[in-house]
C-alpha cells in the first residue's frame, strides 16, 4: 500500500498485499511474455505457410488448470489467516464477528468486554461531514478527530441519512456506516496527522466529506481536550440568537441554500450542512471558526474566499451580530 | 427452395428509411444495434472526457459537483447498459444466425422489438440526461451512480424526476435484453445447420448461449429490484425505506456481477474466433474453452457479495464469496492459456483484428489479476471504492470488452459492408488506443493505493494525486483521438475500401462462405457442417479436391 | 411482400419436421425461466424483509382470512385441469375439446381475478403501510398481472381455436399457453403458502 501503514490491521493488509503482488506479478510476466514471444517467433513470414494443426494437449491443459487452482487455494488460506488476525474483524466464531449489526445492548456489552479500549468516540457521518463526540458528551468536533496516540480507540459510527464509509487509508480497513446500524472501528496509532475521506458515494458533496485524525501524545491530548472545553464556555457573540434564527429562516434567504437538521432550512447549495456548525474547525474551509471571522464572512464572503458561491447579502451590523449568536448555538 | 427468389446482389441495403424502420431481418437489426450503441459509446466517452478534464488538476471546477455526479452516473450507465451489453448483442444479431447456418433468428419480430426497446430506452435515458444539464428537468438527471444505492436513490435524498427516468430506462433495457436472450437461446438451440453438433458450434455462438442464459436468469431479479425502488419512490411502498440498505445491494449485484460476464464472454467469443483464423490453427483445447465458458457462466452467479465486503455481510458468507470469486480465475486462466497456445506454433497474420485481440489479452490479464487481488477481503477493505477498483474495471471492461468489440469491428465490418478497413489506419488506431488506454488507467492503480476514492468531483492539492490524474487525462484524450481515427477509417472504407470478397481472412465459420454483404436470406441452400471449421473445409476442398478436408 | 413472410416461407420450405423442434414452445420454456427468476427475486425480498423485522406482520395488521384465497386456489387448480383436458384433446385432434377447455379455463381465470380483486380490496392494510404490506402487495399484485396476461393468452388461443387454426400437428401455441398457465398456478401455490400459511 502506498500509504504507509500505521496500525496493526494496516500492517497485516500490507503484508498480504506484498505476497499477492509478487504472485500476480509472476502470472503477469508469464502471460505477457508468452504474447511477446508468440508475436516475435510466430509472425507469418510466407503467405502460404501452414503450421501444424495442433488441436490441444491434455497434459498441458490439466497443468494450467491445476496450478492456478493451487495458487488460488494458497492465497485463500493466507487471506483467511490475515482476517483472523485482524482486530477490525475477529474470527467468525469470536464475539466481534460482525461489526456492523451489533446494535442491541447485549452485543454492545460483549464488545465492551471483548476489547480493551481506552477511549470510545461516538461518530455521526451525515451529508457531508463527520462529527465526533467525546465520551462525556460535552465536546463535539467536526471533521477532525483528536485522539491520544498509542491508545486503543473505538469509534461507534452511525448515520442519520444515507450510507457513508469511514476510512483512514493509513489505518487499513474502511467500513460502511449504514442507516439504522452501528459500525465499530478500532485503532491504535502512533502520533501523527492522518487524512481520509468518506468512501461511499453519498450525494452532491461527497468529495468534501473529508476527515482528519490527529494523534497526540497523551499529555498533549489532555491539554488539547481541556482547551477545547474551556473554549466552549468562553465568550461568544453578543447578539440575540432568537432574532438571528428568525433572520436565517424568515427575514433573509439563508435557508434556501443551507440545511440545518430539524428546521425548514433544507437548501442544497452550500456543500456542508450547518447542523453542528459551531463545532466546525473552519468557516468555508478557509479561516478558523471564530466569532470575528464569522462576522467578516457574513459581512462579505468574497473577501474571505474569492470565488465562493455564497453571495454578499448586505446584512446590517445588528443582523450579523444576531446571526453569529444563532450560528454559534448550532452544535 | 424454388418458391423464393434470393437476390444475389444486395439491393436490400438501399431501400430507404421506411424499410429500415420496419425490417425484421436480423442483419439490418444487427447493423442498427451496432450503429446506435456506437453512438451511445461516443456520448458516454464524451462524458468520460469531461470527467477526466475535471480531475486533471486539484480543485478544478469545469463542471459543478452535481453535474459531475450526473456525468459519471450516465457515463457508467451508458457504457454498460447502452453500449457494451447491447453492442455485443448487435454482433450476435448479425453473426449468430450466419455462423450457425440459419436464415434468421427464431423470432424476427421479437428481435425488432428488442432493438426498438433498446433505442427507446437509450433516448429516454440520454434525453433525460440532456434535459437535466440544460436545466429543463427540476433537480437534474439521475446522480446516484450507476449502482443507485439506497437510501441515496430514495425519494427523500434524490427527489428529482431524473432519477425515475433513469430507473425506467434501466427497466426497459432489462426487458429488451431478456427478450433478446430468449431469441438467441431458441435460435442456437433449434436452428443450427445440419451436422453442427455440440463440439462444432462456433465459439462466439457458445459465448452467446451462455451469455443469454445468464441474462435470462439474472435480469429479472434486477427488474424486480427496480420495480420495488420505483414503487418506493412513487407509491410510498416501504421496501427500502426501512433500515435495510443491503437488500438493494444484494439484488443489484445479483444481476450486476453476472452482467460483467455478460459483457466479457461475448468479447472472449470474438477473440476465440479471431485467434485461430489469424494463426491458421484450430483453437487450442476447444472443449476446455467451451467448458470454461460454461463454468464462468455458472460461477458468475456465486460471487456477487464481493461488492459488499465492507458493507456488513455475515463473515462466513463473505468468506464463501471470497473463495468462489477467486475460483473464477481458474476457468478464465484456462481460456487465457488456450488462447496463448493457439498463437504459439501458429502463423500469425498481424493485421488489425489480431492486434486488437492482443490488446485484449495483454490488458485483460491485468484487470483479471487486480480483480483477484481485490477479491481478498482484507485487501478489499483497503481498496474498495478507490481508484484501484476504477482501474480494475476499466482494464476488464475497456481492456477486455472494448478491445474485443473493436477486434470484432475490424474482423466483421468487411462482411457487413463488403469493404475492408484500411490496415495502416487500423494499426495507428490500435497503437494509440493501447497506449492511451494504459496511460489513462494504469496510474489509477497507484491513485487507489494512495487512498483516492472514486466518485469525487474534486480533490485538494495536499494528497499527492496530481501526477497520476494528469497522466490519466492525457491518456483519455489519446483514446479519443484513436476513436476518431477509427471513425475516419470506417467512413473512408465505405467508399474507398478494397473489396472484401467472400472471405478476406481465410475464415473458419459459415459467414465467410457467403458474399459480403450476405444475401438477404443468407444461404441459398442451408449448409451442412462436418467439422468445427466448415468454411475452411470448403476452401480446402475447393483448392485440392482430392485431399480430405481435416 | 414483407421480409418477414419471405423469411418465414424460406424457413418452412426446407424445415424437416424432425429436425425443427417447435421454436414457440421452446421460447415459452425460456420465457418461463425468466418469469420464475422475477418471482424468485420478489420472494427473496420478502424473506429478507421478514428476517429483518422483529414482528411480521406488524402488530396492528388485521389478521388474514384464508377463505377467499383457498377458494381461489381451487378455482385456479380446476382451471388448469380444464386446460390440460383441452390440450390433451387437441393432441388427439379433438378441436371441440380444445374450444370448450380453453373457454372454461379462461372463464375460471377471470373468476380468479375477480375474487383476487375482492381479496386485495379487503386486506385492511396497504402497500405503503409497512414493508410487510409492500412485499405482500408485490407478490399478490405481480401474480395478478401475470394471470391477467395468461387469460389474454387463453382468449387468443380460444379465438384461434374457434376459427380452426389448431390440429394435432399444429398445436405448439396451445402447449405454450398451457405451460404458462400451469406455471402461474404453481407460482400461486407458493405465493398462497408463503403469504397465508407460513408462520
Ligand atoms: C468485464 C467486466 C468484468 C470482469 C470480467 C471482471 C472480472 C473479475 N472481477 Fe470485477 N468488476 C467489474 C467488472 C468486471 N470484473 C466492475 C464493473 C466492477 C465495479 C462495479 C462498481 O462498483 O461500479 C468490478 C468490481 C469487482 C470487485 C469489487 C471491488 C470493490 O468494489 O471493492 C471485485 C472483488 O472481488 C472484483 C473481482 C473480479 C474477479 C476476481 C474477476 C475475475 O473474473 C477475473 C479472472 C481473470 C484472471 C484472474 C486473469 C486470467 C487468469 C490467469 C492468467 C490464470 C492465473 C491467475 C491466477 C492463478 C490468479 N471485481
Ligand atoms: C465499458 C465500460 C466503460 C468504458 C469503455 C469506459 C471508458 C472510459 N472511462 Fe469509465 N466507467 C465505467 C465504464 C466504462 N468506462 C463505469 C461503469 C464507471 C463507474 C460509474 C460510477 O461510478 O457509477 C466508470 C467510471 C469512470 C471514472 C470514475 C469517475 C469517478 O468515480 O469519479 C473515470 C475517471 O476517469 C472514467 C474514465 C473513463 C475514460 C477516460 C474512458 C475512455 O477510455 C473513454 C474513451 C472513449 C471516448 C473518448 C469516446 C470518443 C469520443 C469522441 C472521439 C468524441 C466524438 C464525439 C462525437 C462526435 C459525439 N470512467
Ligand atoms: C446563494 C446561496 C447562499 C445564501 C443565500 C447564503 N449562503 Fe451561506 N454559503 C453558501 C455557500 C455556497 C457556502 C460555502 C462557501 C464555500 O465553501 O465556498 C456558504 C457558507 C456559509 C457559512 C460557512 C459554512 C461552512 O461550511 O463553513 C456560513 C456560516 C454561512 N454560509 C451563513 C449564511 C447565512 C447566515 C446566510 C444568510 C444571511 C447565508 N449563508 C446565505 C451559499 C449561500
Ligand atoms: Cu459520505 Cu460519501
Ligand atoms: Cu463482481
Amino acid at each position: 500500500m502506498l500509504v504507509p501503514p500505521v496500525s496493526h490491521d494496516a500492517r497485516l493488509i500490507d503484508e498480504l498485499f506484498r505476497v499477492v503482488y509478487v504472485l500476480s506479478f509472476i502470472v503477469f510476466i508469464i502471460v505477457e511474455g508468452l504474447i511477446i514471444y508468440a508475436v516475435i517467433k510466430f509472425r507469418r513470414r510466407r503467405a502460404d505457410e501452414m503450421p501444424e494443426q495442433v488441436h490441444g494437449n491434455t497434459a498441458a491443459e490439466i497443468g494450467w488448470t491445476v496450478v492456478p487452482a493451487l495458487a488460488v487455494g494458497v492465497v485463500f488460506g493466507f487471506s483467511v489467516d490475515t482476517l483472523n488476525r485482524m482486530t477490525a474483524r475477529g474470527s467468525p466464531t469470536a464475539p466481534l464477528a460482525h461489526v456492523h449489526s451489533l446494535n442491541d445492548t447485549e452485543a454492545r456489552r460483549r464488545i465492551e468486554e471483548a476489547k480493551q479500549v481506552d477511549l470510545v468516540i461516538e461518530v455521526v457521518g451525515r451529508q457531508w461531514v463527520w462529527q465526533y463526540t467525546y465520551p462525556d458528551g460535552k465536546l463535539t468536533t467536526n471533521e477532525t478527530l483528536v485522539v491520544p496516540a498509542g491508545k486503543t480507540i473505538r469509534l461507534d459510527l452511525t448515520t442519520p441519512d444515507v450510507i457513508h464509509a469511514w476510512w483512514m487509508p493509513a489505518f487499513g480497513p474502511m467500513i460502511y456506516v449504514n442507516p439504522g446500524e452501528v459500525s465499530y472501528v478500532w485503532f491504535n496509532v502512533p502520533p501523527g496527522e492522518y487524512i481520509g475521506q468518506c468512501n461511499v458515494f453519498c450525494g452532491v458533496a461527497h468529495a468534501q466529506m473529508i476527515s482528519k485524525v490527529r494523534a497526540l501524545p497523551q499529555d498533549e491530548y489532555e491539554r488539547w481536550y481541556q482547551e477545547q472545553l474551556a473554549a466552549l464556555s468562553g465568550p461568544t457573540a453578543t447578539g440575540d440568537p432568537q432574532r438571528g434564527q428568525d433572520i436565517f429562516m424568515n427575514q433573509n434567504i439563508c435557508w434556501s441554500c443551507h440545511s440545518i437538521e430539524g428546521t425548514k432550512a433544507q437548501g442544497k447549495v452550500a456543500p456542508r450542512t450547518l447542523t453542528g456548525f459551531a463545532n466546525y474547525d473552519t468557516i468555508a474551509e478557509v479561516v478558523p471558526n471564530t466569532a470575528d471571522n464569522l462576522r467578516a464572512w457574513l459581512h462579505d464572503p468574497q473577501a474571505i474566499k474569492p470565488g465562493t458561491t455564497m453571495p454578499n447579502l448586505n446584512l446590517s451590523a445588528q443582523d450579523i451580530e444576531d446571526l453569529v449568536a444563532y450560528l454559534q448555538t448550532l452544535k | 427452395m424454388a418458391s423464393v427468389s434470393i437476390p444475389a446482389r444486395t439491393e436490400y441495403l438501399r431501400h430507404g428509411l421506411v424499410s429500415w424502420l420496419a425490417t425484421v431481418d436480423h442483419k439490418r437489426i444487427g447493423i442498427m444495434y451496432l450503429a446506435s450503441t456506437f453512438v451511445f459509446f461516443l456520448l458516454s466517452g464524451l462524458m468520460a472526457l469531461v470527467i477526466r478534464l475535471q480531475l486533471t488538476a486539484p480543485g478544478l471546477q469545469i463542471v459543478n459537483q452535481d453535474l459531475y455526479n450526473q456525468l459519471f452516473t450516465m457515463h457508467g450507465t451508458g457504457m454498460i447498459f447502452l453500449f457494451t451489453i447491447p453492442c455485443l448483442v448487435g454482433f450476435a444479431n448479425y453473426f449468430l444466425p450466419l455462423q450457425i447456418g440459419a436464415r434468421d433468428v427464431a423470432f424476427p419480430r421479437l428481435n425488432a422489438l428488442s432493438l426498438w426497446l433498446l433505442i427507446f430506452a437509450g433516448v429516454v435515458m440520454e434525453g433525460g440526461f440532456l434535459l437535466g444539464i440544460l436545466g429543463l428537468l427540476p433537480g437534474g438527471a439521475s446522480n446516484a451512480a450507476w449502482t443507485a444505492y439506497v437510501p441515496l436513490s430514495n425519494k427523500q435524498f434524490s427527489p428529482q424526476i431524473g432519477m425515475d427516468i433513469w430507473l425506467l430506462g434501466v427497466v426497459l433495457l432489462g426487458i429488451s435484453s431478456t427478450l433478446g436472450a430468449v431469441n438467441f437461446l431458441v435460435t442456437a438451440y433449434t436452428m443450427r445447420a445440419q451436422g453442427m453438433t455440440i463440439w462444432r458450434i462456433p465459439m462466439f455462438v457458445w459465448a452467446m448461449i451462455v451469455t443469454a442464459a445468464m441474462v435470462l436468469i439474472a435480469t429479472p431479479v434486477l427488474t424486480a429490484a427496480l420495480a420495488m425502488l420505483i414503487a418506493d419512490r412513487n407509491f410510498a411502498t416501504q421496501f427500502f425505506n426501512t433500515a435495510n440498505a443491503r437488500l438493494w445491494q444484494h439484488m443489484f449485484w445479483f444481476y450486476s456481477h453476472p452482467a460483467v460476464y455478460i459483457m466479457i464472454l461475448p468479447a472472449m467469443g470474438i477473440v476465440s474466433e479471431i485467434l485461430p483464423v489469424f494463426a491458421r490453427k484450430p483453437l487450442f483445447g476447444l472443449k476446455a474453452v467451451v467448458v470454461s465458458t460454461i463454468l464462468i457462466g455458472v460461477l458468475g452467479f456465486t460471487t456477487w457479495v464481493h461488492h459488499m465486503f465492507v458493507s456488513g455481510v455475515d463473515p462466513i458468507v463473505e468468506r464463501f464469496f471470497m473463495l468462489t470469486t477467486m475460483i473464477i480465475a481458474v476457468p478464465t486462466g484456462v481460456k487465457m492459456f488456450n488462447w496463448l497456445f493457439t498463437m504459439l506454433g501458429g502463423s500469425l497474420n498481424l493485421k488489425t483484428p489480431l492486434l486488437m485481440c492482443l490488446g485484449f489479452l495483454s490488458t485483460f490479464v491485468i484487470g483479471g489479476l487486480t480483480g483477484v487481488i481485490q477479491a481478498l477481503i482484507p485487501l478489499d477493505m483497503q481498496l474498495h471504492n478507490t481508484y484501484w477498483v476504477v482501474a480494475h474495471f476499466h482494464y476488464v471492461l475497456f481492456g477486455g470488452s472494448v478491445f474485443g468489440i473493436f477486434a470484432g469491428f475490424y474482423y466483421w465490418l468487411p462482411k457487413i459492408t463488403g469493404r475492408l478497413l484500411d490496415d495502416k489506419l487500423g494499426k495507428l488506431h490500435f497503437a494509440l488506443m493501447w497506449v492511451g488506454f494504459n496511460l489513462t488507467f494504469f496510474p489509477m492503480h497507484f491513485l487507489g493505493l494512495m487512498g483516492m476514492p472514486r466518485r469525487i468531483a474534486t480533490y485538494t492539492a495536499d494528497r499527492g494525486w496530481e501526477l497520476g490524474n494528469l497522466i490519466a487525462t492525457i491518456g483519455a484524450f489519446m483514446v479519443a483521438v484513436s476513436v476518431l481515427i477509427f471513425m475516419v477509417n470506417f467512413v473512408r472504407s465505405l467508399r474507398h475500401g478494397a473489396r472484401a470478397g467472400n472471405d478476406p481472412w481465410e475464415g473458419n465459420t459459415l459467414e465467410w462462405t457467403v458474399t459480403s454483404p450476405p444475401p438477404e436470406h443468407n444461404f441459398d441452400t442451408l449448409p451442412t457442417v462436418e467439422s468445427e471449421r466448415p468454411a475452411r473445409d470448403l476452401r480446402l476442398a475447393a483448392s485440392n479436391p482430392t485431399v480430405p478436408a481435416h | 411482400m414483407s421480409a418477414w413472410t419471405k423469411v418465414g416461407a424460406a424457413r418452412s420450405a426446407d424445415a424437416s419436421p424432425a429436425r425443427r423442434p417447435n421454436v414457440g414452445l421452446i421460447g415459452a420454456v425460456f420465457f418461463i425461466v425468466s418469469e420464475s427468476m422475477f418471482f424468485l427475486g420478489l420472494f427473496l425480498a420478502y424473506f429478507y424483509l421478514r428476517a429483518l423485522s422483529k414482528t411480521w406482520p406488524p402488530p396492528d395488521t388485521p389478521p388474514l382470512s384464508t377463505v377467499l384465497p383457498t377458494l381461489n386456489t381451487g378455482v385456479l387448480l380446476i382451471s388448469t385441469l380444464f386446460m390440460a383436458w383441452a390440450e390433451r384433446g387437441i393432441a388427439r385432434g379433438d378441436a371441440r375439446r380444445l374450444q370448450i377447455g380453453t373457454g372454461v379455463a379462461a372463464v375460471l381465470g377471470l373468476i380468479f381475478l375477480t375474487i383476487q380483486a375482492f381479496e386485495i380490496a379487503d386486506l385492511g392494510f396497504a402497500p405503503h403501510s409497512s414493508a410487510y404490506g409492500s412485499a405482500f402487495f408485490f407478490l399478490m399484485g405481480f401474480h395478478v398481472v401475470r394471470v391477467f396476461g395468461g387469460v389474454v393468452f387463453m382468449v387468443i388461443i380460444l379465438a384461434r381455436a374457434l376459427i380452426g387454426q389448431f390440429s394435432a400437428r399444429r398445436r405448439a401455441a396451445v402447449q405454450a399457453c398451457a405451460l404458462y398457465w400451469y406455471f402461474l398456478a404453481g407460482v400461486w401455490l407458493v405465493v398462497f403458502w408463503v403469504l397465508y400459511w407460513l408462520k
